[in-house]
């Protein structure tokens, strides 16, 4: 502005023409900017300074989580001001913080205000405050609605209050002897529902008991009366008294937290409590509701009872009871020494309320009971001691009405009257259980139980053992085994082969030829009687008979004796021999041995077969009827006294063999011949399977046939004279025999025989033999023995020609060698088919063990009951887990509430 | 020009400022353009120094209230311009706190200074030739706008990070004032009329 002078005055000189010089202008209007400005800048101090609110002062422990400038003071929740400032009391004690409130707060900050950090806080009631653990820590301020004296100090509380200010409800103080586990926090439940909190909890001054301070919301502090008795619920509570055993369990909640319940016990006084009253914490439910006649001790009637015997088990509190029914209570045991006769007496104090004998009514009703208990008395009532529990021994008085007992008053000279008591018959009683309990003290209960672990410690060593274990396993080997042998491709084919076999011998035997045969064989078996007839007349069934006695007198010899035991060695052997693996290839051998032999059998040249032998024996009989032969068969009967000599000599030297028999058995070697007469089968297999076999069979046909011209020829004719000759001739050497000592000789043949076999030489040469077995089979086996047949076939022809040969020389005597070879033969035949029968024992055997082991195992046997049953009860077992595990899902909190 | 200027005022007429025709002096509008005729401003100084106190009066708030108003995660943080130029520097962001400082404190004092002196120079004995303040006076003109980088800035910052209660930016009530400011002080360059510096170039010849 001081600037514009000279300006207008300048301008006003050097334009005097533009604008009236002189002219006394306004300032620019643009001035009323800053103007505008600064009026804007003192209006909002003004009005800052105006709505400032009172600056405070809170005390605190510690500044934690606070910052001046930012921290926040709420109220609800909402910001009424802020940490200005953060300093230290002068003596270094507390913080200071200086917080600028809002004024509309103001008025309010009386001395009901309290102020309180908030902070994360984690406890059992809970996670509260976390949302600073973002935002910062701030405090929260609490006062009433009412305003008051204002003040500017204040001091923060170390936890924030539980129930804000205005939250309507009671407020209480419980009193209890100690603080128990009811602690700040800890829930009021009335009929257990959470309807208030502990909100502090503290000595009184004199230290005598705890207060608690408790807050219980609307509506439910309407249910606080003046009949009302708290007590404390938390956790378990387990009591043993006269009326047995109880066990409460409160919530999970109050476990952890513990709590406190009330309720309203008895009537009357139903009128509503101011705030502030203290009401006693009583330790327990039970003691809450007794007390309640403790309560109202100006209705009670207070008796006294003198027992003469022991009261131990007799506790204050416990129940005096008429009938059954609980009329009042003992409030003392005490001791007390008769002053008349100076006898001891424990005198107990009842005390009766007249409301549980019936007597209802306003006014206290104890003329009512005492006139009741005079006339009780005279009619025998008596108080005596019982027992109430077993277990603890607790006792309580009994009023029962005695029929027998001794004329008695209510005493009523004394302060308080007296009942009079009855002895119980409690030690009695107590005596009896005590027996009870040394007898089941004296039971070795430890012994058994000490038995009972050992035997299960045994049977789970059994049980785990490795053998145990693997019992299953080789059972499983043996029968997969068995059942492998029997489902075998071998047997099976074994019994079609059989049957084959049965077929083909039944067509052979139902060819016309066979069918001539047994009128053949018939005129044999007329020759052979004619042969008896004359046996008979030479005296030989006498020769017989002496030969049979001299058998029986072998057999009581003692070395025959022996023999069962050596044959019994012998069987081991065999059976040993038997068990052989190479053995168990036998039956497939034998299968393929027998398909052969149909094969073979089928052969067309076979079928002509039986009427060669038709037409040898047809020449066999020729021959039989014979005289030269019936001569022969006179000859035989001393040749059979001969040769029973000959068996007594020989008896005595069989047992030895036998032994070495044995031995020889026992060889290794000799185990090994099994093996290699397998081999020797396949090979004889191969060979039948050969082509050259079956020629060698039709070739067979001619030959019968040749043998038959040489049955028929005449030289054969006269070979049972000349049989006849040479059995005379035998006959004539046995008697040179008999007489030079050929029995001995022989015997000393067997003698050496023995020791032949005894010799280490003949075990070697019984190895040998195996050797040579696999030898022959390595023969057999060879690429020159497929063409065996073939050679036998031309030695058969060779044979042929050679009978057609002897036919012409006359050389029946070669045939009947050839004709033992035969028989030879078939008897070795049949040696090797009667291993099969016992080879099939055998396998019944095993099949019949394992059909066992099946049973065993079939439903119904004992084992699978047992199974069945564990089974069934581990099923039952899982169900009711099961059942348990829906519960709980369906109802968590069934836990935890214990519903 | 050396030494002698001749002005449309020394020529006993007037100058139209809008489209520079010249006139007699007794019109009081342009017959060409309509525009309002006066030789020299009729107030003055006057609006010159009006709208730079009040500039200066709302740059005084602009400095001392929080510029920019930071959220995160609940926790509330205010930065005055000069205390984020500070915190800037103190990250390291040496460039950035440099614009800052230069856009925000540089320009708007050193124009104050500037607007001043022209002020005082054409009424008063200042040591500068008068060709020097037609330079002074078009840099100011030029710069002025200049000033509204903060401003651009907190604009963009507050649209762009509204991340809810993670982070967010508001501006502060600064803002408005250095706004304000920054007007009021482009408002008083306007105001000057550069023909009174012809005057004093006139009165030095």
């Amino acid at each position: 502005m001081s600037d514009q002078a000279p300006d207008d005055t300048r301008a006003g000189a050097m334009e005097p023409r533009i604008e009236g010089a002189g002219e006394r202008r306004w300032p620019s209007p643009v001035w009323l900017v800053p103007l505008l400005a600064v009026l804007a800048a003192l209006g909002l101090l003004i009005q800052n300074l105006a709505t400032r609110g009172p600056l405070i002062t809170i005390e605190l422990a510690t500044a934690s989580g606070l910052v001046a400038g930012e921290t926040q003071v709420r109220y609800r929740d909402v910001g009424v001001g802020r940490v200005e400032d953060l300093r230290f009391s002068p003596d270094l004690g507390t913080v200071l913080a200086e917080v600028r409130m809002s004024r509309d707060v103001a008025p309010f900050l009386d001395e009901s205000a309290r102020f309180w950090v908030v902070k994360p806080q984690v406890s059992a009631q809970g996670i509260t405050g976390l949302e600073t653990v973002l935002t910062g820590s701030y405090i929260q301020g609490s006062w009433d609605t009412e305003p008051g004296t204002v003040q500017s100090r204040f001091v923060a509380e170390e936890t924030p209050p539980m129930t804000p200010d205005g939250t309507p409800g009671l407020r209480l103080l419980l009193r209890a002897v100690d603080g128990g586990s009811l602690e700040v926090g800890s829930p009021i439940f009335f009929k257990r529902v959470e309807v208030g909190r502990v909100e502090s909890k503290r000595l009184t001054e004199d230290g005598s008991a705890v207060e608690f301070e408790v807050f219980i919301n609307a509506p439910n502090d309407k249910r606080v009366t003046a009949a009302t008795r708290f007590w404390n619920a938390s956790g378990v509570d387990l009591q043993l008294g006269a009326d047995g055993a109880r066990l409460k369990i409160a919530s999970l909640a109050s476990l952890l937290r513990g709590g406190a319940s009330f309720d309203t016990v008895g009537t009357g006084e139903d009128t509503a409590v101011e705030p502030g009253r203290i009401f006693p914490l009583y330790p327990s439910e039970s003691e809450a509701r007794e007390n309640v006649i403790a309560g109202d001790l100006e209705n009670q009637v207070t008796l006294q009872i003198l027992f003469g015997g022991s009261v131990r088990g007799l506790k204050p509190g416990a129940s005096v009871e008429y009938r059954g029914i609980r009329i009042g209570r003992v409030s003392e045991v005490r001791a007390a020494v008769d002053p008349q006769n100076g006898r001891f007496r424990t005198r107990t104090i009842i005390q009766i309320s007249p409301a549980l004998l019936g007597f209802a009514g306003e006014e206290p009703g104890e003329p009512e009971t005492l006139r009741f208990l005079r006339q009780a008395v005279e009619s025998g009532l008596r108080a005596k001691l019982a027992m109430g529990n077993l277990l603890t021994g607790s006792l309580f008085v009994d009023l029962a009405d005695v029929a027998d007992a001794p004329p008695a008053t209510l005493d009523e000279s004394g302060e308080t009257p007296t009942l009079p008591a009855v002895a119980s018959d409690l030690d009695e009683l107590t005596g009896s259980v005590e027996g009870v309990l040394d007898r089941v003290d004296a039971l070795p209960i430890e012994a058994l139980v000490g038995n009972a672990v050992a035997l299960l410690d045994n049977l789970n060593r059994l049980a785990g053992s490795e053998d145990t274990q693997a019992i299953p396993g080789q059972a499983r080997g043996v029968l997969s085994a068995a059942e492998a042998l029997v489902a075998g491709p071998e047997l099976k084919q074994v019994t079609t082969d059989a049957q084959a076999l049965v077929a083909a011998l039944r067509g052979m035997a139902e060819d016309p030829g066979l069918a001539t045969a047994p009128e053949k064989l018939g005129g044999l078996l007329t020759s052979l009687a004619s042969i008896v007839e004359e046996l008979e007349r030479a005296d030989s069934a006498g020769s017989l008979a002496r030969s049979l006695s001299a058998l029986e007198a072998l057999t009581a010899d003692p070395a025959f004796a022996r023999l069962p035991a050596s044959a019994d060695a012998t069987l081991a052997a065999l059976t040993a021999m038997l068990d052989n693996p190479a053995l168990s290839q036998l039956p497939g051998e034998i299968n393929t041995t027998l398909a052969e032999l149909r094969s073979t059998l089928t052969l067309p040249g076979v079928a002509e077969l039986p009427g060669d032998l038709r037409a040898a024996l047809a020449s066999l009989q020729t021959r039989l009827d014979d005289p030269g032969l019936a001569q022969a068969t006179a000859e035989l009967g001393p040749l059979l006294a001969e040769a029973r000599r000959s068996l007594e000599t020989l008896s005595g030297n069989l047992d030895p063999t036998l032994v070495s028999l044995r031995e020889i058995l026992d060889d290794p070697g000799t185990r090994a011949a099994p093996a290699a007469l397998t081999e020797s089968l396949q090979a004889a297999q191969a060979l039948l399977a050969d082509p050259g076999l079956k020629t060698a069979t039709a070739e067979a046909g001619p030959t019968l046939a040749a043998l038959r011209t040489l049955l028929d020829a005449p030289g054969t004719q006269a070979a049972p004279e000349e049989l006849a000759a040479t059995l005379r001739a035998a006959k004539d050497l046995l008697v040179s025999l008999e007489r030079e000592g050929a029995a001995r000789n022989l015997s000393q043949t067997l003698a050496a025989a023995r020791r032949l076999i005894d010799d280490p030489a003949l075990l070697r040469a019984s190895s040998s033999l195996a050797q040579t077995m696999d030898a022959l089979s390595a023969v057999l086996a060879a690429p020159g023995a497929e063409e065996l047949p073939a050679a036998t076939t031309q030695a058969l022809r060779a044979a042929s020609a050679l009978i057609d040969q002897f036919q012409r020389e006359n050389l029946g005597g070669a045939a009947a060698g050839a004709m033992s070879g035969i028989a030879d033969a078939s008897r070795a035949v049949e040696r090797s088919v009667s291993g099969v029968p016992a080879l099939l024992q055998r396998l019944n055997e095993v099949s019949a063990r394992a059909d066992a082991l099946l049973a065993s195992l079939s439903v119904g046997s004992e084992l699978n009951y047992e199974a069945i049953t564990a089974i069934r009860e581990i099923r039952d077992a899982a169900r009711a887990v099961s059942d348990l595990a829906d519960l709980v899902q369906q109802k968590p909190n069934s836990i935890i509430l214990g519903k | 020009m050396s030494g002698q200027v001749l002005t449309a005022r020394a020529a006993g007429q007037v100058a139209c400022t809008r489209c520079g025709a010249v006139w007699a002096p007794r019109l009081t509008s342009c017959p060409r353009c309509h525009a309002r005729l006066a030789s020299r401003p009729v107030h003055g100084l006057g609006p010159v120094w009006a709208w730079w106190v009040a500039g200066l009066l709302l740059y005084i708030p602009a400095n001392i209230w929080p510029m920019l108003v930071t959220r995160t995660l609940g926790r509330e943080e205010a930065s005055t311009i000069l205390g984020g130029v500070v915190e800037l520097a103190n990250h390291g962001s040496w460039g950035i706190a440099a614009i800052v400082f230069i856009a925000s404190i540089a320009i708007p004092v050193s124009k104050f200074a500037a607007i001043g002196l022209l002020a005082l120079a054409v009424r008063h004995r200042v040591p500068i030739r008068g060709h020097g303040l037609m330079v002074l006076y078009e840099v100011v003109e030029f710069i002025g706008r200049w000033s509204m980088i903060d401003i651009f800035v907190v604009a963009i910052l507050s649209a762009l990070v509204q991340l809810g209660f993670l982070a967010s930016l508001a501006p502060g009530p600064a803002a408005a004032c250095f706004a304000l400011s920054v007007a009021f002080t482009m408002l008083a360059a306007r105001a000057f009329d550069p023909r009174l510096i012809w005057d004093r170039i006139g009165e030095d010849a």
